[in-house]
């Protein structure tokens, strides 16, 4: 059996429903781990960046993009490579994304809302 | 769901029961605190229904053999491209992933409606912002380490596997601790010399408010900074907890080439935890 057989491999107690679903393997994961070391490398790097981005005292609009650009590329490092989503079959990353729209929901219709929206819930639900 | 061609279905009520009754409290709970008291028989009903849906599944769950486990379906048509546990964990942090939001949305709410009368926590941190790193790199690194860990199961090294998620814990529990000092040097105003309450970024005088110490009755910086960082601080300690466990079977070689799901599944919360420190670190420790 190859290396890559022996990581795809499924537990015992799976054997049973392995013949009709002989397709499970869930992805090809990567044989060696050097390539999350320099992921975590990465990670510190842009950590870095963020705190010297901080001591520049750039402007407003200025702080919070490099903020946020940042905070978005170390999210996808972490879900991509640690989170294994970079070798998950599509339902995985497609399921992830799904509170992406809830989430706009949040930020825009609650967090950018006229003052007070927040603080009475039935100025919320309308009633 | 099930038919011929798949192995047996757990055939549960338990957690559609449990879901119901959870639905109940937050729905019980929520207008009960705001002006409705009668909802609290609401939040009641719930949590009996809760508490109800938990005790089926304990007594489901113990009494079952091994081999009946392994007859449970492990794979669903529905999404047969992922395992049922591997699915439900993703489903559980899109839920995760809400509570966060939540949070974070209402912490922008209130700082966008403070204007610059909002002292952020940052500010007040900011003399000890190498405690906010430290925990930054501890937790990206314990990242890592669960997945060594990982690599180390499907190579058969126990030891590897142990040692990894050690580190891990250590990690993680390191992170609590410095929290805690952080927490209680907030709370207690040692952040800030005795001449000057809090200073910002450029050594100003920005907040006398502050002078008897940053907790969380404090102000709205204080309740927003303490529930973020203290829901997100619980997260780890939970984790902590499962760690325990994991580092125990381990330990005894519960995992290898053929078991280490369990393994990777704890490593999707992990994560999880990490990223929403990606974000609550900006927030809060930065800006």
């Amino acid at each position: 059996m190859s290396d890559d057989e022996n990581l795809e491999t499924e537990a015992p107690e799976e054997e049973a429903v392995e013949e009709v679903h002989n397709d499970h393997d869930e992805h090809p994961f990567p044989r060696i781990a050097n390539g999350f070391m320099a992921v975590f490398g990465w990670l510190v790097f842009f950590t870095i960046i963020e705190v010297m981005a901080i001591l520049q005292e750039f402007s407003f609009a200025v702080t919070m993009f490099v903020l946020f650009s940042i905070a978005f590329v170390k999210l996808w490092f972490i879900a991509a490579f640690f989170m294994h989503l970079r070798w998950d079959p599509p339902l995985a990353y497609r399921t992830a994304s799904v509170p992406i729209f809830f989430l706009i929901v949040l930020f825009v219709a609650i967090g950018l809302t006229t003052p007070g929206a927040t603080d009475d819930i039935r100025t919320i639900c309308g009633f | 769901m099930s038919d011929d061609t798949h192995a047996e279905h757990h055939g549960t009520a338990s957690p559609m029961i449990s879901a119901l009754g959870m639905m109940g409290i937050m729905l019980g709970l929520t207008l009960a605190v705001n002006g409705y008291p009668a909802f609290w028989f609401v939040f009641l009903v719930g949590l009996f229904v809760l508490l109800t849906g938990f005790i089926m599944w304990l007594s489901e769950y113990f009494p079952m053999t091994s081999e009946e486990n392994a007859e449970i379906e492990t794979y669903h048509p529905a999404f047969a491209s992922l395992s049922t546990r591997k699915f439900g964990t993703w489903i559980f942090l899109l839920t995760e992933m809400m509570v966060f939001g939540t949070l974070l949305s209402a912490y922008l709410r209130y700082r966008a409606a403070a204007g610059d009368d909002w002292v952020p926590a940052a500010d007040i941190i900011r003399s000890h912002l190498v405690f906010g790193v430290i925990n930054t790199m501890a937790l990206l690194l314990s990242s890592l380490t669960v997945v060594l860990a990982l690599y180390a199961a499907k190579r058969n090294d126990h030891k590897a596997t142990t040692r990894y998620l050690s580190c891990t814990f250590l990690l993680g529990a390191l992170f609590l601790v410095i929290k805690g000092f952080e927490w209680w040097e907030m709370k207690n105003g040692h952040f800030w010399g005795e001449h000057c309450v809090v200073k910002d970024i450029s050594h100003h005088c920005v907040a006398p408010k502050y002078e008897h110490g940053f907790w969380l009755d404090t102000s709205l910086e204080g309740s927003t900074f303490y529930i973020t960082t203290g829901t997100h601080g619980a997260h780890v300690f939970v984790g902590l907890i499962a760690l325990a466990y994991l580092i125990l079977k381990a330990n005894r070689g519960g995992y290898n080439e053929e078991y280490h799901d369990t393994l990777e599944l704890f490593g999707l919360y992990w994560h999880y935890v990490d990223i929403v420190w990606v974000f609550v670190f900006p927030f809060f420790y930065l800006f």
